[in-house]
């Protein structure tokens, strides 16, 4: 089960709702067995006997954080921490990551055939397994920070760990910003029930109608690496790629949002239109934010962060950026693409703080159009880095760098048309709406909000269209939603 | 803005703009983009198949007796509902042509349903071959495609009854249910949206796109329920254009290849092949004559006629579970079989525009032929006649052949007259488009070209015909005058009736170490060519079997040991 299948909205999420809402009403103890109970159902639903490894991470931190905040010896603490990411780090690496170590020592094996052979373990990645050890593990370390005391509750910390809405593919959430909201039975809010249906609406449109029918041209052009000389084609299937993930990721996290809302929990936001971000921080304040704020804290921070000096910064962020790609899956390729993006971060870093760069923001007239270069070369790298992020094909990547750089020097509209699929009037103009409603929504911000809490005539009008949009405009092959790989 | 005092109204207000936003919407989309591309063919190929329900939208609006014509485009192209109104002595009936290009019945069962709550008074239903053809497991892409267009437009109280005889392979493949119906909506808007977004765009009329009133307009070509041009094309859809007479225009090597290969291909896939097992597609046309029948519709069940040319080239037994099905549908007291398949008033190929379907002419022997059994149906419904109506007498094999190639002593021989090809063979067809030529002043028949190129088996084979008069039973014993046009050994097959007479493998030769004329009375094998008369007519039929043979002569005798010499 995830958010597209019909049955979540039909049965699943209604029965919850009304479960937890009316039949244990102002009751916190049943209401959070429900959850737990439902959450449990759901992830049994999307991922079978992986179930087990949720209630191992989860039993295995409720335990540790308990002893963590009992002991009064450091060294104790510091043992029992380490025992908690050890058991954490270690379901990840042998559920996510031990076929690509697998791999990459059978491309030593193959330069040194002395070593012994090694298959590969072929274990099915369980389902949002980067999301839930990432949040028991920001548990354990901020019970050990002694930032909060451990939750008193299991069910409570259980359905922490396991809150059905989150689960999958985050927002990753934070202990206490969770426990803040159970502390008091959970209620539904007139107000909150509107932005939940609005939240859930945009999720649905944004992936339904928007990254399933561009992930149609994205996949003509980067599963089989057609005509990728050609820079028109290889522009338009990036800019489709980047609209895809971004639509098909926020949707996830609007949708798992509008679905807590309902349940009385207001999950922390994970995007702010990143497309319309001037810089490559900028990018990440508005890109994952869940994931990179959790980054900031418990890596980048314990690595020394900004405070010992620039080299250790540079190493820190380098550092960080690399594991950050590699969190989103097991392939050199989004090390790379950590690689990168922590290269931009320095680049900007180094340039930003040269004298002339900021003489020249200070002067009036050049702001704004510092700002829109700013703007576009920012979004230009961030797609080229969305490259290396979609073409796993080393050969195919460089040749799509290629085509993007205008190395090749062919720039052929129509023989790209020919490459794509049949449909192309649709997915331009999805495409053009697109752009225009990001831009919108950059300038104006919080457009859910205003929409919730403004006038039912808007509201009614934004359903309406949003309801046959997704009825007559759902492309007939549906993705899955990429973060669920993750 | 009151919104958390007064909850309620908001949402009552956001429901129904919400609600009048989508419902004009819907019907734009509907109306304006999906249903006229779904007609025309641009969203399913042969679009006819959305259809159905405005068909049975109209006809439910009218009081009167209604036939309606059942099946796949060998109905659509040999009913002509204008055509009965004139042959027919009933008055006061809606005739609608329903067929529906490559439908069988398992295709079909999907809106049966709609159909059989017209209670029309007649159902003229298509058995045929393709009835009763292999359907893959789960179905080729195109046949879900059209399944799903049958569904797009169903009414949302359908029964779905017909969802029990599904392949368990299809069912998921399928728009069913409230899922189906919102991915059926997706499927087809998805891609109409996109057709007509540059139309938009340049401002083009797109009306102009499929306007059915022209004469030559696109066969898929659908009027709208609402159109002036609708009950005219429910009686009688714009047909086919004639193949062959498109072949016979380009010479007669393109007619020879119409016939030969082309037809060899189109005989070759299953679709025009009874699996020869209880099948789906079987499971399906009882579902719907049960489905029929329950709401106390007639059922006729019409075995189309084919092309007499692909008749022919049939290998013995081809088309036998046909029959066996024919026999038991005569059999089955929920319909009336009619079967014309066989029968010798649609043995020319003028019939036919191609090897299937009917031409013009075709129609209206069809419709003739179909006249008085739907009238009799009707009768029995109540339904008014004319009294005192003469039907159209209908020309039979018999007639056309008062001149026999010969006819057949009681004793004694008889020479077979070649001299006057056209008379001996007109009504067949079997000399158009294949490799036996005869020359019109000597009548001899020669197999051309000379390419020496031969074959083991009568299948695909040129095959000619002379059938003779006979009023006594007896025995008849056959001479060839054979010659072999290239010096080397040509030879024949020959059977009586269609069946291939024993006479070894290589057939009758013409070649006896010499190229001269040589008389054979027997086989490869050393039988001798005879045949048992039982008092009919009976055909004698030669098929190539090494090209370049000559046939100069034909001598047919009751005299065992009379020996013909030249």
């Amino acid at each position: 089960m995830d958010f597209t299948t019909f049955g979540y909205y039909t049965w699943f999420l209604p029965a919850v709702v009304v479960a937890v809402m009316v039949l244990a009403r102002h009751r916190k103890a049943p209401q959070m067995g429900l959850i737990l109970l439902a959450s449990y159902v759901f992830f049994w639903l999307a991922s079978g006997w992986h179930v087990i490894l949720l209630a191992t991470s989860t039993c295995a931190d409720w335990v540790i954080a308990k002893r963590i905040a009992a002991s009064d010896d450091q060294k104790t603490k510091k043992r029992l921490l380490i025992a908690t990411l050890t058991l954490n780090l270690g379901l990840l690496a042998t559920f996510k990551y031990l076929d690509m170590l697998i791999d990459t020592y059978g491309l030593v094996q193959l330069r040194a055939d002395f070593l012994p052979h090694i298959p590969r373990a072929e274990l099915l990645l369980p389902v949002g397994i980067s999301f839930y050890t990432f949040q028991t593990m920001s548990y354990s370390i901020d019970v050990y920070r002694g930032k909060y005391p451990p939750y008193a509750s299991f069910v409570d910390f259980a359905a922490y760990a396991a809150f059905f809405p989150q689960l999958v593919a985050g927002p990753i959430v934070r202990a206490d910003h969770f426990l803040e909201q159970i502390e008091e039975p959970l209620t539904m809010k007139e107000r909150n029930f509107r932005l939940a249906l609005t939240f859930i609406l945009y999720g649905l449109v944004k992936k339904v109608v928007f990254a399933d029918n561009v992930a149609l041209h994205v996949d003509a052009v980067f599963t089989e690496g057609v005509d990728l000389g050609n820079t028109a084609l290889v522009w338009w299937a990036t800019l489709c790629f980047g609209i895809q993930i971004y639509c098909d990721f926020s949707a996830y996290s609007d949708i798992a949002i509008g679905s807590a809302l309902l349940l009385g929990i207001r999950l922390p936001e994970n995007f702010k239109t990143p497309y319309a971000a001037r810089s490559p921080q900028d990018f990440w304040r508005r890109w994952h934010i869940s994931l990179s704020t959790w980054l900031r804290d418990y890596l980048y921070i314990s690595l020394g962060g900004s405070r010992k000096g620039q080299r250790r910064l540079y190493i820190a962020l380098m550092t960080t950026m690399a594991l950050g790609g590699l969190w989103h899956g097991a392939s050199w390729n989004f090390v790379l693409w950590g690689v990168v993006h922590g290269l931009i971060l320095i680049g900007h870093r180094l340039l930003v703080a040269r004298p002339f760069v900021q003489e020249a923001f200070e002067h009036k007239r050049l702001r704004v159009p510092l700002v829109v270069t700013g703007w576009f070369v920012t979004q230009v790298l961030i797609f080229l880095t969305w490259l290396i992020f979609r073409v796993e094909d080393t050969k195919m990547l460089i040749e799509a760098i290629s085509g993007f750089l205008f190395f090749q020097g062919e720039f052929d509209v129509a023989a790209a048309r020919e490459v794509l699929p049949e449909v192309q009037h649709l997915t331009t103009a999805l495409v053009v709406v697109f752009i225009l409603m990001h831009g919108i929504s950059g300038k104006i911000g919080r457009l859910r909000d205003r929409l919730s809490e403004g006038s039912p005539i808007l509201w009614g009008v934004f359903a309406g269209i949003s309801i046959v949009a997704m009825l007559y405009l759902r492309p007939s092959v549906s993705s899955e939603f990429i973060y669920f790989r993750f | 803005m009151t919104v958390e005092r007064q909850p309620s109204t908001w949402y009552v207000v956001a429901s129904i703009v919400c609600l009048f936003v989508a419902a004009p919407l819907t019907h734009v989309i509907e109306e304006e983009i999906v249903g006229p591309r779904l007609v025309n063919g641009t969203i399913v190929e042969l679009g006819r198949y959305t259809f159905i329900y405005d068909a049975v939208e109209y006809l439910d609006s009218k009081s009167e007796a209604t036939v309606l014509a059942v099946g796949s485009s060998k109905m659509r192209e040999g009913f002509d509902g204008g055509l009965l109104v004139k042959e027919s002595a009933a008055r006061g009936v809606i005739y609608a042509n329903l067929g529906v290009a490559a439908d069988v019945p398992y295709f079909r069962m999907t809106n049966i349903e709609a159909i059989a709550n017209l209670q029309p008074d007649v159902v003229v239903l298509e058995l045929g071959p393709n009835s009763l053809s292999a359907l893959e497991s789960p179905l080729k892409q195109q046949d879900i495609d059209r399944m799903n267009a049958m569904l797009y437009n169903r009414p949302l109280n359908l029964k779905r009854d017909f969802e029990l005889y599904l392949d368990e392979e299809d069912t998921p493949l399928l728009n069913l249910g409230a899922k189906g119906w919102a991915n059926s909506k997706s499927d087809m808007g998805f891609e109409a949206i996109d057709d007509a977004l540059p139309f938009e765009q340049a401002g083009v009329e797109e009306e102009a796109r499929w306007d059915c009133s022209n004469p030559l307009s696109n066969v898929r070509c659908v009027p709208s329920v609402d159109s002036p041009l609708f009950p005219a094309y429910l009686e009688h859809p714009p047909q086919f254009s004639n193949a062959i007479e498109y072949y016979k225009s380009l010479g007669s090597d393109a007619l020879a290849e119409f016939y030969g290969a082309k037809l060899d291909a189109y005989l070759a896939t299953p679709y025009h092949q009874p699996e020869g097992t209880f099948n789906k597609n079987e499971h399906a046309l009882e579902f719907i004559i049960d489905e029929l029948v329950d709401e106390g519709v007639n059922v006729l069940l019409l075995g189309l006629p084919y092309n007499p040319v692909l008749e022919e080239r049939l290998s013995p037994g081809d088309w036998d579970y046909y029959n066996t099905t024919v026999e038991r549908f005569e059999e089955d007291a929920r319909v009336h079989m009619f079967d014309l398949m066989w029968d010798p008033a649609f043995d020319d190929e003028a019939l036919f525009n191609d090897f299937t379907h009917m031409s013009d002419e075709g129609e209206r022997r069809l419709m003739q032929v179909l006249a008085p059994e739907i009238d009799a149906l009707l009768a029995s419904r109540g339904v008014s006649m004319v009294s005192g109506h003469t039907y159209t007498p209908i020309p039979t094999h018999t007639d056309q052949h008062t001149i026999y190639a010969a006819e057949l002593p009681a004793t004694g021989t008889v020479h077979v007259n070649l001299s006057n090809p056209n008379e001996i063979t007109s009504g067949y067809g079997l000399f158009n488009g294949h490799t036996w030529e005869v020359d019109p002043q000597s009548g001899w028949v020669t197999s051309t070209p000379e390419a020496d190129v031969s074959q083991n088996g009568v299948s695909g084979s040129p095959q000619i015909e002379y059938c003779m008069n006979s009023t006594i039973s007896t025995t008849y014993w056959v001479w060839l005058l054979l010659y072999p046009s290239g010096g080397r050994s040509d030879s024949v097959y020959v059977g009586l009736d269609g069946e291939l007479l024993d006479l070894g493998r290589r057939g009758v030769q013409s070649w006896e170490g010499a190229q001269e004329p040589v008389w054979r009375s027997v086989g490869d094998n050393g039988n001798r060519i005879f045949f048992y008369s039982s008092g009919e007519a009976a055909c004698l039929n030669i098929w190539v079997r090494e090209d370049g043979v000559v046939i100069r002569d034909i001598v047919i005798t009751t005299d065992e040991h009379l020996v013909v010499e030249a």
